[in-house]
């Protein structure tokens, strides 16, 4: 391995290690939260951050290989659904264990938590799909059609939905309607510093799923030669 | 509110969290060893 990959490889350790730390002992409870419950926001925010980022570049990916047929994008946007679901998965049992918490209730069809759904129910959907047809190239045309559609609906259910909806229990986002960071300065800190671990760890993961794929792929067409 | 602490409910609470990220980090950092060797034998 290059020294460049283990330092990049320590540094997503060490950020995600620090900002673990810091959640629990380095950054405030919020204000008008009940008890400690606002630290789970240093890990709900950048999982929901992350699930959205992966949506967004399996449209791309799809998109890139609707022009190109390239195979390196759909296993780019094949890794980055399957990615962006288990990030959304997190977010939401965080955000669940949450609102257990402040409203007394894992469950409360909230915008936010009615969207997130949707989109989970959207992407796992494209799984289906590649898995409904036989043919690998319409599979693989099929499946990106799919997720270039998703360039419309994930950003619609991820910032658009929530905030045109009439009522939310759900706090202001940390980028609120204004496009500002209204957040306590060491939250603030903490929570970039997650963000960028788990933005990190979401890279590592990807290019290694990416790597995987294209090594899964050379086997089968090794055994059916 | 007491202050955190270390040694209090809340470090030992940061403490389980960082050694399952830990024990995440190094399963997916064996799985990456796993995969290089894997592209090279190719």
């Amino acid at each position: 391995m290059k020294p460049t990959t283990l330092l990049a490889l320590g540094a997503i350790w060490l950020s995600i290690t620090l900002a673990i730390f810091l959640a629990f002992l380095y950054a405030p409870p919020a204000k008008n939260f009940i008890g400690e419950s606002s630290r789970i926001l240093f890990f709900h925010v950048p999982m929901a951050w992350v699930s959205s980022l992966a949506f967004i570049l399996a449209g791309v990916a799809s998109v890139r290989y609707l022009r190109t047929r390239d195979v390196r994008f759909d296993h780019q946007a094949r890794s980055a659904v399957g990615l962006g679901l288990i990030f959304g998965v997190l977010a939401t049992v965080t955000g669940s264990l949450w609102a257990r918490v402040m409203w007394n209730s894992y469950w409360n069809w909230d915008p936010r938590q009615s969207s997130i759904i949707l989109a989970l129910t959207f992407y796992l959907a494209y799984f289906g799909f590649r898995s409904a047809v036989e043919e690998v190239e319409a599979r693989r045309r099929l499946a990106a059609a799919y997720a270039a559609l998703g360039l419309i609906v994930a950003p619609f259910l991820f910032y658009i939905a929530p905030r045109i909806a009439g009522f939310t229990l759900h706090p202001e986002p940390i980028l609120n309607a204004n496009l500002k960071v209204e957040v306590e300065s060491r939250m603030r800190q903490v929570l970039l510093l997650s963000s960028l671990g788990f933005t990190a760890f979401f890279v590592w993961l990807h290019i290694l799923n990416c790597r995987l794929l294209t090594l899964l792929e050379a086997r089968d067409a090794k055994s059916l030669s | 509110m007491e202050p955190a602490t270390v040694t209090g409910g809340l470090g030992w609470i940061a403490a389980v969290n960082a050694v399952i990220w830990t024990g995440l980090f190094l399963f997916v950092f064996l799985m990456h060893r796993k995969i290089a060797r894997l592209e090279k034998d190719r």
